[in-house]
């Protein structure tokens, strides 16, 4: 069984993860009082009763008897490795000098887990043993290599060493994505942004994820928007407090920048800036706790381009067959002043443009808007979406396309009614 | 074997002294989150995830046969019929006039040369058979020879009264069981023999009091709400037209249930195979067990074997029962009468199969039963046979295994499927008997009584079914389902609702959802009185489960040794705080606790769930562990029965 290298030593290692025990399930077949196997005339019994079965709760698969760690599981990043190390004397002599020292060998570093500095545990009588619990929150993906030393003094007074090494994979437990979203009121110096967070469990178990914060950069305030009413600690998640395998759980953030010296408003940075970092907590079977921190997530301030379209007022449906009016607001974020024209293309179905394209807008000085009103018909049902709006600047010939501008909702007359 | 195995003698993989710290990939940036675009940005690692070993299980293949029976017309001597309803009516007629009398009408199955135990045999049926001409003659041959079986099961019946002294039939405790034994006069040989069986069937009474006519009415009345099962509208189509035929026994294929078993074998001892295996022969030529040879070869002797954990010999010993019947191996597929007996058979050898974990076989015995509602199953479709009668014969436990069946081999959806159509219709009957009606919905001068008695027994099988939903449920990791479906129960089972609810709080603690199950173990401990025993238990259990996922292993030991000053013999605990003590950093402690448990009472506690703990601390204590493996071993073959599961004692 043992490797012959250890034959010659007095002292063995073992090593056991600890991951956490678990609850015996059993799969019961019960008797009625009434078959012919039954053992006694009440109630429901099991065939072939195991004491892993509830009392009194036969019909019950999941007991209440703890069973250990079957094999070493999967070990995620931000989860506490946590191992049993026992070195016992297999000899009939006593063992002197024994020192134990744990170590983790990971990609990029070596830690030191225990042992280093002790005092060697100065005598070990025969069957007995030294036992460790190392405990240790893995911080790194990837290869990593639990190495065990042992040093001891025979009773002959050779001084001996041997090593044990025992290799896991440490796996990524989530997915997270991340998305802004600059508020429209404010174009160009906006003061909100809204940060969307979707984190994802890529384990094979369900995943209790018990908190996700988003942690702000100095200049920014942060309010989450994951609860139902701001009073009750109601999650938006409702009853279902997990996450299974696969599953995906977006959350919401709304970050101000604090106001500056000097101006009453913050105001984002352009470019790219760091906004904050989320730090997430999850459970899983029996307890075993994951955190993790991410890398500051970095914003691009979105350029807005020469124009910005924005549409002000909009029904939110409206009956079919019927025309419906939209007013929107042009503002110009370039350096010179634009000749614009107003070009109507029908390019998807469901809505049609009503009014003259090619209409001329006139100039547009920097920094300038303009609010203009157009009719559209709708003619399917559904929700259909504002396109084909194009805006060409008669100075440079260049044509700015807008698209999906807005949504609206298109009904049957009786539904309204 | 350490380097590439996950098991072993740890469960950490053991690598290789060869240098890795060198040549290993580049350092991974501790930076792990990266989004710095506007859009949706995805965090990317070099991670390879390891898919879950996906199990495959083989499809139960489907048995084909070359022969198909032709069909067939029965026809059964009226006479017989008229003898089976008079032995009814003698039943009763007997009881009313002697009080300790109990009836036995005994079928037998023989062939030309019968030699009956019994001498009253009132009649013994004619049976013609006309066969279609075949054009095949090996064909023809094989089919004959199979259809004679068939037909011997079918027509062959002797019915016959014999009035005893009930003191004399009655079982020990005089509980009423109804049909009480199968037994075989002759095991059944080859499958183109006909077989030499005969099927006994004991009717036994127990009453109270002096009034045998009223005990007969109770009992018909408790089989009557016991096999009360609606039957699907094309079965029911098939049942209501065979009532109007009085005393006719064709059978169409299409309406038979045609189970057969899959082996006959006799499967090997586990223990005594390790024993020999590493060399104690002396342990193995000692091994005491009961076999197949020292028992009666009825549910008598099954019994006993499954008493005696010997569910090994139990499974071949339904085999040969089933044999008898003309439902063994390779049987499947070909008419076979279906009796209640027959049907509890099949039950406790599918439950065997299950507890031996042979779930691909039970999985493929089970086929021929589908949704154990084909017409044959119902006694209506025997209206000789049982005049008046209603209701299926099959048990409700083996419906309730049956449609348990597929989660075992991964096909928990079908599972659920099977479960939620026995609810329904469980439920069908509940709201039947609630407004008064019979299980059947049918006006009938019922007593309350009776329909108080009913409904008890259906919102039990109810309850019954939703916790077989529950478990699948669990089993599928649909933890929140579950655990509403154990919430449901919880209000509907009363007395068990503390139990019910622990329960439910020990899923939140294995999803990891340890303030829900806080909340929960809270509101129990408030709920709470301090008299009841049990419940301080639970509560303290509780607590500990609660400690430990935590990260509390002191406070959770602490909580478990509570439990051993209510109650010092509360193994559960024990084995909890032996747990507790590992992680606490005490081998040998939780060892030593683990070890006297056994030791003190080898019969009780050699379980395996204990002993796979037991032998997961040897593996860490030392190097001497496949030593002391195989004491538990040799232990274990002393107290256990060949259905004992030797994977638990660790030794490959």
């Amino acid at each position: 069984m043992e490797a012959p290298r250890e034959k010659e030593h007095l002292l063995s290692l073992k090593v056991m993860r600890l991951t956490k025990p678990s609850f015996v399930l059993s799969s019961p077949v019960l008797c009625e009082p009434q078959d012919i196997f039954a053992r006694n005339s009440d109630g429901l019994q099991d065939l072939a009763p195991k004491l892993s079965a509830v009392q009194g709760l036969p019909a019950a698969s999941l007991g209440e008897l703890l069973t250990l760690p079957q094999n070493f599981g999967s070990i995620y990043l931000g989860e506490t490795f946590s191992c049993y190390v026992s070195v016992h004397n297999d000899s009939s002599h006593n063992v002197k000098e024994i020192l134990i020292k744990t170590d983790l060998q990971t990609s990029s570093q070596r830690l030191a887990l225990s042992g280093s500095g002790a005092t060697p545990k100065s005598e070990l009588a025969p069957e007995s043993c030294i036992d460790e619990v190392i405990q240790h929150e893995v911080k790194e993906l990837g290869t990593h290599i639990l190495v065990c030393a042992v040093s001891y003094t025979t009773p002959s007074g050779d001084n001996m060493y041997f090593r044990k090494f025992f290799k896991f994979q440490v796996l990524k437990p989530l997915d997270v994505k991340t998305k802004f979203y600059s508020t429209e009121d404010n174009l160009v110096h906006s003061d909100e942004v809204y940060l969307e967070a979707q984190i994802q469990n890529i384990t094979q178990s369900p995943m209790c994820i018990e908190k996700v914060s988003l942690e702000p950069a100095p200049e920014y305030t942060v309010s989450e928007l994951n609860q139902l009413s701001n009073n009750t600690n109601c999650s938006i998640f409702g009853e279902i407090t997990y996450v299974n395998p696969m599953d995906t759980r977006q959350y919401l953030y709304c970050l101000k920048a604090k106001p500056q010296q000097g101006s009453e408003r913050g105001s984002f940075a352009k470019g790219v800036s760091s906004i904050g970092k989320l730090d997430i907590v999850w459970k899983t079977n029996l307890g075993e706790r994951g955190r993790l921190q991410t890398s500051p997530l970095q914003r691009v301030a979105p350029g807005c381009g020469d124009i910005k379209l924005v549409v002000l007022r909009i029904p939110d449906s409206v009956t079919l067959q019927s025309s419906f009016k939209f007013l929107c607001k042009i503002t110009s974020c370039c350096e010179r002043t634009m000749d614009l024209k107003l070009n109507l293309l029908n390019t998807v179905k469901g809505l049609s443009w009503m009014g003259i394209s090619g209409k001329q807008l006139g100039k547009l000085g920097p920094g300038d808007s303009m609010e203009i009103e157009l009719s559209m018909l709708s003619t399917t049902p559904g929700l259909q979406s504002i396109s084909g709006m194009r805006l060409v600047d008669q100075n440079l010939k260049r044509t700015y396309e807008h698209d999906d501008i807005a949504q609206i909702f298109v009904h049957h007359a009786q539904i309204a009614a | 074997m350490e380097d590439q195995a996950v098991t072993g003698l740890n469960n950490l993989k053991e690598g290789e002294e060869s240098g890795q710290s060198t040549s290993g990939p580049k350092p991974f940036d501790s930076s792990l989150f990266n989004n710095p675009s506007q859009d949706t940005s995805t965090t990317e690692f070099l991670v390879q995830s390891e898919t879950e070993g996906v199990e495959e299980f083989k499809e139960g293949e489907k048995q084909s046969f070359a022969v198909d029976l032709p069909e067939r017309s029965d026809n059964l001597n009226k006479e017989v019929c008229h003898d089976v309803s008079l032995s009814e009516e003698i039943e009763i007629s007997d009881t009313l006039e002697a009080q300790h009398l109990s009836t036995k009408s005994k079928i037998a199955l023989e062939d030309g040369q019968d030699k009956f135990d019994d001498k009253e045999v009132l009649q013994e049926p004619q049976s013609n058979i006309e066969e279609e001409p075949q054009q095949d003659k090996i064909i023809h041959s094989e089919s004959k020879g199979a259809m004679n079986e068939g037909v011997h099961q079918l027509v062959t019946q002797t019915a016959e009264v014999i009035g005893k002294i009930a003191q004399g039939s009655l079982d020990g405790d005089g509980i009423y069981e109804n049909p009480q034994s199968v037994e075989l006069s002759k095991e059944g040989k080859h499958s183109n023999v006909i077989h030499h069986s005969a099927v006994t069937f004991k009717d036994d009474f127990s009453w109270e009091g002096d009034d045998p006519f009223l005990s007969a009415i109770n009992m018909s009345e408790a089989d009557r709400r016991r096999d009360a099962w609606l039957p699907s509208e094309a079965t029911a189509k098939v049942l209501s037209s065979r009532s109007a035929i009085h005393g006719a026994d064709y059978s169409s294929r299409p309406d038979l249930t045609m189970p057969g078993i899959s082996f006959d074998e006799a499967q090997t001892d586990p223990l005594k195979e390790l024993l020999i295996k590493y060399q104690h022969e002396t342990e193995a030529s000692k091994r005491n067990v009961l076999t197949l040879d020292q028992v009666t070869r009825d549910v008598d002797g099954l019994k006993k074997l499954v008493n005696h954990g010997c569910l090994r010999s139990a499974v071949q010993l339904t085999g040969l029962l089933l044999t008898s019947v003309g439902q063994g191996k390779g049987q499947a597929g070909m008419p076979s009468q279906n009796t209640a007996e027959s049907l509890q058979i099949w039950f406790i050898r599918l439950a065997l199969l299950v507890k031996l974990r042979q779930h691909t076989t039970a999985d493929l015995e089970s086929q021929p039963f589908r949704d154990l509602d084909k017409p044959d199953l119902y006694y209506q479709y025997y209206p000789a046979l049982y005049p008046g009668r209603r209701g299926s014969m099959v048990p409700f436990s083996f419906r309730v295994l049956v449609a348990e069946l597929p989660q075992f081999i991964g096909q928990h959806q079908d599972s659920m499927t099977r479960l939620y159509s026995l609810l329904t219709t469980c439920q069908k009957i509940v709201t039947n008997l609630t407004e008064g009606f019979d299980e059947y919905g049918d006006k009938c001068g019922l007593s309350e009584e009776y329909l108080n008695a009913s409904l008890l027994l259906w919102k039990h099988r109810t309850n019954r079914v939703q916790y077989s939903v529950g478990n699948c449920l669990l089993a599928l990791k649909d933890y929140y389902q579950s655990i509403k479906v154990f919430e449901s129960l919880a209000c509907e089972d009363i007395a068990n609702s503390q139990r019910i609810r622990s329960l439910t709080g020990r899923i939140y603690l294995q999803l990891g959802d340890l303030k829900s199950a806080q909340e929960l173990f809270n509101q129990l401990e408030h709920e709470s009185r301090p008299e009841d025993e049990v419940g301080r238990i639970q509560i303290l259990m509780n607590k500990g489960f609660l400690r430990m996922a935590q990260n509390m292993y002191t406070d959770a030991h602490i909580q478990f040794s509570e439990v051993l000053k209510i109650n010092p013999n509360h193994f559960t605990a024990i084995n909890n705080i032996s747990v507790c003590l590992l992680y606490m950093g005490k081998l040998k402690s939780a060892l030593t606790l683990l070890e006297s448990l056994v030791n003190q009472d080898p019969d009780k506690y050699l379980d395996e769930s204990i002993l796979f703990n037991l032998c997961t601390l040897y593996e860490l204590e030392s190097s001497k562990s496949a030593t002391k493996k195989q004491n538990l071993l040799c232990l274990a073959a002393k107290y256990r029965g060949d259905g004992f599961n030797t994977s638990c004692l660790k030794i490959s």
